[in-house]
């Protein structure tokens, strides 16, 4: 490097580590982004030093860190973990892996033989170890298999409840099997071992979870030791999993087991000898059993994808492909209209009439803001639809800069049927956002969206359900945008993208007259 | 293609100093730095099937750290004065070269057991048990401006020291 070099290196050096010390004065914090802008330099030394101060960090803390850390996960699978990870570009921890079989074992033999990838190995090793010992979220993927002992209460034991009894039409129960129990009704807790049996009509049952399994008569079914799954016994369900925390729903069948990934589908085990599922959504994961007397390796698991039907039999027969039929479920299937969202029929760069930001920060505004259908940005994301939804995309203002984070509050009126009265009935909400939609006001009541993760933010639809304060007529929607602001710059740009649909609930088919 | 889990963990490894030293740059404590390259970690883990290749998991990592590590800046509340977004958006894209990194963290370990006495016990406190700069003058007995001082001058030394190791080991800086 030239003297010149030198001297900007330094000097980024120095500021840098007064930054990370939190001890840069005003004008020292200018003097750095001005050489951060100003000087290609600047940026680069500024990368080596930030390497060199995460280097320190990962050096001095290190051992204590995962000394303390490795008492925290299984050691078997921490050892098998770190046999399949051998990272093919940095030879420390092949060496380690050698050493692991010794007959120390490694909380003896690691300070002797740690080294820079071992602890970077370790760190994500521990990890995983967590990610993978069932802290996630995921749907559970394993292949079925037969109910233990354990998975069931002892007779008459009640335990807590799993799921509710969210909606009856017409229902009639066969009687209830355990002496003094009462025939559910709508809002009916429902316990680990509780069957039903739908005799006529149709029933709503919501699990803990939030996954929805709608019933037609005749049918049985039994609630599961498990806040998200359900056995069908007989008969026909539609599930639908419209939520983060529904993924993963089961359905037990006598032939497969049925678990939703994010989904709408149908489920037909009218008689014994098989059973069908139908993804009309989404997508679906069925998994069959092993016959008897095979290894569990062989169960059959097959991912079913919308449009896919198929057809079990018996255990390791594998599944058969039959037409998709919407039709035979169309008693269980609530009825979805799309509404306009966003920039509805627009083209890029056009201004929305139904879309105002009316308040900012608490403060109304005494002329609405206009907003405006993006095209660049945002859609690098995601891509506008101009027959459902578009991105909204603006610029704060400079004044709207300076705030660590910038609350939009931005208007729409929604036009609803007579259907939203229905009970039931209600408004299913997509959304994307940058950064984030805190809450919705619906007529003047505002409720808290589910927080998103903010590496999710503005990159795929969240989903929301709205089935409280609508009206039939027009109806006052508000959101809550925040933009996050940076200290002491510019912000980025900030956006937000709605599609929605009315759902109204289901219906018996015509001529029905239980 | 998605990324596999074993990819993700490779590059988790590769990048885990930029990304602390990239982190601590957003949330001002190192502490809280780690905690963010853990969550991100995780969550890179879990959805290493929504990545679309490996080329683009360096950027999401950066990308990610930089929201999360907001985010716990608001849940921390902290007010330390942060570079312009377009800074830190340059810092994410202009990311420096990897391919020695791990050399470069076994360059620097051997030249910080080189360390003796007080500039090592303040190093120590500082990125090891994460003390303030005043709380260093305090149990060192030193003015904080000699605390200040002494770190810069240590991180050149290390510098300096890494750079000689790693040319005699035929890599360079």
């Amino acid at each position: 490097m030239s003297d010149g070099q030198d001297a900007v290196f330094d000097r980024i050096a120095e500021l840098t580590e007064l930054y990370l010390l939190d001890a840069l004065d005003a004008d020292q914090h200018a003097e750095l982004e001005t050489l951060l802008r100003e000087d290609p330099q600047a940026l680069a030394a500024m990368q080596t030093c930030l390497r060199q101060a995460g280097m320190m960090r990962v050096v001095f803390s290190e051992q204590q860190q995962f000394a303390s850390r490795i008492g925290e996960v299984d050691r078997d699978a921490y050892l098998k973990l770190l046999q399949t990870l051998k990272p093919d570009h940095e030879p420390e921890p092949v060496r380690l892996v050698g050493q692991l079989s010794t007959a120390r074992p490694i909380w003896q033999q690691w300070p002797v033989v740690f080294t820079s990838a071992v602890a970077a190995l370790l760190a994500i090793a521990v990890t995983l170890i967590i990610v993978l010992s069932g802290s996630s979220n995921a749907p559970n993927t394993r292949p079925p298999v037969a109910d233990t002992p354990t998975d069931r209460h002892e007779p008459g034991r009640v335990g807590t409840a799993v799921a509710t009894l969210t909606a009856t039409h017409n229902a009639v129960w066969a009687s209830p099997q355990a002496e003094g129990a009462s025939a559910p009704v709508s809002g009916s807790p429902l316990h680990p071992n509780q069957t039903l049996t739908l005799t006529a009509g149709f029933a709503e049952i919501t699990t803990n979870d939030g996954a929805v399994a709608i019933l037609e008569s005749p049918a049985t079914v039994e609630l599961l030791d498990h806040n998200n799954a359900i056995r069908l016994h007989t008969g026909k369900l539609v599930g639908i999993c419209e939520t983060e925390s529904s993924k993963g729903f089961t359905v037990r069948t006598p032939h497969l087991d049925i678990t939703d990934l994010g989904t709408r589908f149908g489920v037909d085990a009218s008689t014994t000898d098989a059973t069908e599922v139908h993804v009309f959504e989404g997508e679906v994961q069925a998994a069959q059993p092993p016959r008897e007397g095979d290894d569990a390796d062989d169960a059959i698991v097959q991912r079913l994808t919308q449009g896919d039907a198929i057809r079990a039999t018996s255990a390791g027969q594998g599944f058969a492909a039959v037409d998709h039929d919407t039709d035979r479920f169309a008693a269980l299937l609530p009825t979805t209209t799309p509404l306009p969202g966003t920039g509805f029929g627009l083209a890029v760069g056009d201004t929305d009439p139904n879309w105002q930001i009316v308040a900012i920060d608490g403060r109304k505004l005494d002329t609405p803001r206009p907003l405006t259908v993006g095209g660049q940005g945002h859609t690098r994301t995601h891509r506008n639809d101009p027959a459902s939804s578009q991105w909204f995309s603006w610029l704060p203002s400079a004044a709207e800069q300076n705030q660590a984070e910038c609350i939009y509050l931005v208007r729409t009126t929604l036009d609803l049927p007579q259907a939203i009265a229905t009970p039931g009935a209600h408004l299913a909400l997509q959304y994307m956002a940058d950064n984030e939609l805190r809450a919705v006001h619906i007529n003047g009541t505002r409720i808290a969206l589910p927080e998103v993760d903010v590496t999710d933010m503005f990159t795929k639809f969240h989903r929301a359900t709205i089935d409280r304060h609508l009206k039939p007529g027009p109806n006052t929607i508000e959101f809550e945008l925040v933009n996050l602001m940076l200290n002491g710059g510019k912000s980025g740009e900030a956006g937000f993208r709605v599609a929605w649909e009315l759902v109204t609930p289901t219906t018996p088919p015509p001529g029905d007259t239980r | 293609m998605a990324v596999q889990s074993d990819i993700v963990v490779k590059v988790l490894m590769q990048h885990r100093a930029e990304l602390i030293g990239y982190a601590w740059l957003v949330v001002g404590d190192p502490d809280v730095a780690e905690d963010v390259f853990q969550d991100v970690s995780v969550v890179a883990i879990r959805k290493c099937d929504e990545i679309e290749d490996a080329e683009h998991l360096v950027g999401w990592l950066y990308q990610a750290i930089r929201l999360q590590g907001l985010k716990a800046r608001r849940a921390e509340s902290r007010k330390h004065q942060l570079l312009s977004s377009d800074i830190l958006e340059q810092l994410a894209i202009d990311r420096p070269d990897v391919d020695q990194s791990a050399d470069q963290l076994t360059a620097l370990r051997e030249c910080v057991n080189r360390l003796q006495g007080v500039t090592r016990n303040i190093l120590e406190m500082r990125y090891g048990q994460n003390q303030k700069p005043a709380a260093i003058a305090q149990a060192t007995g030193k003015k904080i401006q000699t605390i200040y001082k002494t770190i810069t001058r240590a991180h050149s030394a290390l510098r300096d020291c890494m750079r000689d190791r790693l040319s005699k080991d035929g890599g360079s800086s």
